[in-house]
Formats: C-alpha cells, sequence, structure tokens
C-alpha cells in the first residue's frame, strides 16, 4: 500500500509561481538580465509569514528583506552573500530572523529576468527583549525564485519569494516575498 | 561562455569585499550568553512576599545516568580540595529520578562551590542544594509556619500571556533548553499558554535564576523552577499529620501545585526539624 503525502502550502506555491514564471519567461523582452553583470548589491522588502513544526499551523505574518551581494561566475550562475530578515513585534517584544547565507543564483534561461536561488547558511531566530536577546541558530537553508525587470541601468527591480528555514531540525520555517532593488 | 564584462570595476570588487566583510562581522556577533545566575534566590509563599533562601548542608540533589558508585567517584575529585565528608549517593526518596547525597559535615560555602562546579560538569544533567526560609507567620492553611523547605527540581513551569505566538513561545523554550516540553493540547485546552519543561539547565546555571530570567520576559506572564516544597508549621501537634508538611511538586503558584503527600507519621513524634531534613536531608 502507498501513501501520498499532500504537498504543503508553501510547495505548492512554489511550484505554481515557478510554472508562472517559466511560461512567462519567453514573452519577456528584458534582454540580457542583472545575472549576466560582474557584481551586483540589492536590497529587498516585503512581507513574509514564520511558523514552527510546534505551531500546530500559527503563522506569524511580519516584514520581510534581504540585503546581498554577488559576483558572476559564469554565463547564469552567481555567487553571493545574503543576510536574510524578518520581524514582528510580540507583546512589547520583537520577534526576528536573521540568517547569514552564502547564496546561488541560477537563470536558467537566457535573455529572461527568471531566477532560482538557494543559499546555505546559520538561520538565527532571536526573541530582542528589555532583559536580552532569546536567540537560537541552527543550520539554514533558503530556496526561491525571482523575475528581474531592468528598470535604468545600473539599477533593476525583482520580484522575489523565498521559502527559508531550519534545514536539521524543521524547527521554524518561512514564506517570504517582496520586491528587491539590484544595483549592478 | 560569453566573455566576462569589465563591468566589475576595481571599486565595485573593493565595495563588495567591504559588503562581504561586514556580513562575516555581523554573523559573528551575537549577545553574551545570558548569564543565568541570581545573587539571592528568594521563594514568594501565599502572603506574596519574597523571602530570601538560606541553603541548607544537609544534602544537595543530581540528576545523572552515572551510578551511584561513578557519582562517588566524581564528588570525590571535586571534594579533594573542599573539607566536607560525603555520605553515599541514593536515589531520593520523594523523587527516584534523582540521587540525593547526604552531607555529614559542610558548610554552605562548600555546598554552593560544589554545587557550581558540578553544574559545569558534562556527567550530571543537574545539581541542586536544598534551602530553607524562614516566615514566622500564620499561613492560612498549615497554621503557623516557621520555616519552609524548598528543593529545586530540573524544571520550568512557564505560563505565557494569552495572545502570544506559538513561534515565540517555542523560541523561549529552545533559548532555554527544554528537552522534554509539555506542550498544553491543543485539542483539550486550544487556548492553553501553560507549559511544563524539563530542563537541560546550560552548564553553570541556577535554576532560578533561569527562572527569574524567563519571568521577566515580557510575554511570559510567569515562570518558576519546579520545586519540592515542605511548609514545617513550628507545633507538631495538629490534628493531621498529612497536612503539617505537604511536600508540593510545582511553583508557588497554586493551580500548578501537585500536591506529594509526606507518608503518613504520627503527630506526637514528629518535629519540625524532623520534617525539614525529610525533604533537604
Amino acid at each position: 500500500m502507498t501513501t501520498s503525502t499532500p504537498p504543503t502550502p508553501v510547495a505548492a506555491l512554489l511550484a505554481a509561481l515557478t510554472l508562472l514564471l517559466m511560461a512567462a519567461a519567453p514573452a519577456s523582452a528584458q534582454g540580457v538580465g542583472g545575472l549576466e553583470r560582474e557584481t551586483f548589491f540589492s536590497a529587498a522588502l516585503g512581507t513574509g509569514g514564520m511558523s514552527c513544526s510546534e505551531c500546530v499551523g500559527e503563522w506569524d505574518i511580519g516584514a520581510s528583506g534581504y540585503a546581498g551581494a554577488g559576483q558572476r561566475i559564469g554565463d547564469r550562475t552567481v555567487l553571493g552573500v545574503e543576510l536574510g530578515l524578518w520581524a514582528r513585534p510580540v507583546e512589547g517584544t520583537v520577534m526576528y530572523r536573521l540568517d547569514y547565507l552564502a547564496t546561488t543564483r541560477f537563470a536558467p534561461f537566457a535573455g529572461s529576468g527568471f531566477f532560482l536561488k538557494a543559499g546555505l547558511g546559520a538561520a538565527t531566530l532571536n526573541l530582542h527583549s528589555e532583559i536580552g536577546t532569546a536567540r537560537t541558530t541552527r543550520l539554514g537553508g533558503v530556496a526561491g525564485l525571482g523575475y528581474d525587470f531592468d528598470v535604468d541601468a545600473p539599477f533593476s527591480l525583482s520580484l522575489w519569494i523565498d521559502a527559508a528555514g531550519h534545514l536539521r531540525s524543521e524547527r521554524a520555517y518561512g514564506l517570504h516575498t517582496g520586491l528587491a532593488a539590484t544595483w549592478r | 561562455m560569453r566573455p566576462r564584462t569589465s563591468l566589475a570595476s576595481a571599486p565595485a570588487r573593493s565595495t563588495m569585499t567591504l559588503f562581504v566583510l561586514a556580513l562575516l562581522v555581523l554573523a559573528g556577533c551575537g549577545e553574551a550568553p545570558t548569564e543565568w545566575r541570581e545573587a539571592n534566590p528568594t521563594v514568594i509563599g501565599g502572603t506574596g512576599t519574597p523571602r530570601e533562601l538560606d541553603v541548607e548542608v544537609g544534602s544537595i540533589l543530581l540528576e545523572s545516568t552515572l551510578t551511584a558508585d561513578a557519582l562517588q567517584t566524581v564528588l570525590s575529585g571535586y571534594l579533594e580540595h573542599l573539607p566536607a565528608d560525603v555520605g553515599p549517593p541514593a536515589p531520593d526518596r520523594w523523587d527516584p529520578r534523582y540521587t540525593r547525597v547526604p552531607f555529614l559535615d559542610a558548610t554552605p560555602q562548600v555546598i554552593l562551590q560544589l554545587i557550581e562546579s558540578l553544574r559545569r560538569d558534562p556527567r550530571i544533567a543537574f545539581a541542586a542544594p536544598c534551602y530553607s526560609a524562614y516566615w514566622g507567620l500564620e499561613h492560612p492553611l498549615y497554621g503557623y509556619i516557621e520555616r519552609s523547605y524548598h528543593q529545586p527540581l530540573n524544571g520550568l513551569h512557564i505560563q505565557f500571556y494569552e495572545g502570544t505566538s506559538r513561534l515565540a513561545m517555542e523560541l523561549v523554550l529552545e533559548w532555554i533548553g527544554g528537552n522534554d516540553v509539555q506542550r498544553p493540547d491543543p485539542g483539550d485546552r486550544p487556548r492553553s499558554r501553560q507549559y511544563r519543561v524539563h530542563m537541560t539547565f546550560p552548564h553553570g546555571a541556577d535554576p532560578i535564576a533561569v527562572a527569574s530570567q524567563v519571568d521577566r520576559l515580557e510575554i511570559v506572564e510567569w515562570a518558576e523552577g519546579s520545586w519540592m516544597t515542605s511548609w514545617v508549621p513550628l507545633s507538631a501537634s495538629a490534628p493531621d499529620p498529612d497536612l503539617l508538611v505537604r511536600p508540593s511538586m510545582g511553583t508557588n503558584h497554586e493551580a500548578q501545585q501537585v500536591p506529594v503527600r509526606f507518608p503518613s507519621r504520627g503527630a506526637s513524634s514528629t518535629t519540625a526539624d524532623e520534617m525539614g531534613v525529610g525533604l533537604c536531608g
């Protein structure tokens, strides 16, 4: 007897967005995307939800974003570093996530702004209060995708969506989306 | 392969290098570990007034997977330079998960010094002295109370404020090192925010101080270490001997107390000192 596990909302959303962006990619006329430059710096802002394996379906919605830098190592691949952010006020305290990640961005389609992203690093979850900061640090990862729109060189704007979380224990995970500005 | 473009100028490379270095520095930065210590541990009784706890010198309580013989070897190593005479470790009579080590001759300073060493020993999961507090007042349930005796256990009770997110609660539990968390059942008590935690205390930590720190978090309504408590009245001539001393495992919050009664003893043959030694000796 076989059993199938229903896809999680995060996985389903990621899959749907991937298909949508892949379908749209040939029609877009972005020319070379941001990935074709040597170096880029980006900052992003958006919204995101965090949950955990013991959170019985509860999601905390807060502000999300990231800041990062990258270096192109091939036609379609960029290696970079990224500081992932998420924050939400909780009863007089601030709960926030800070992820320190090494990332890879890959553009599967030449001439399209579509990119995929994966990263690995230290994922921290913090609760800042008057008496100090409660912090847990674990191995974390991020997987995401986005689409880069050239606005006015050397600037571009990207729509992005990331799934991030603790890799080994799956104690905390989240889904984040927003708009990124890139300078290259 | 496309040739590399020349857009990566030297200033851009330098800026990126600086950015990467800044990220690495940020990654290395962290809050200093919380100092889980409290100089003057206190207990709050039914009156709401905190009373300072005195270290009792009769025994200490340990939690470890070591055998009694191995424990004695560990203790001998620490006591080599301390003026104390230790008896054979034995399972605690009230909670056999713990091992009680009796002292025939020790001072509070020696006890505290030994406890501090044991808390830093990875072979010892938990170590705590027994405490007492002077009351000298009329207790609404037990009559006139001279002293109370308190034995910290390896656990915490935490009541979060209603509306606190689960993620924040789980973060606090992970921060303090709770390794066996009894969470409220969302099916039975969907709005409950009360957690009972069996701890792995950070090495060197004082469980009372950990509870005190957690209690000060804004999202925590109250937090308290697990105790066995014995309320000892001045007179041992009350009609029901079981009411004379009622050790309770739990907290000072009445709702959390799980009464554990002493074995029935004759009131006439029981003195307050004997009852105190019953818990701390």
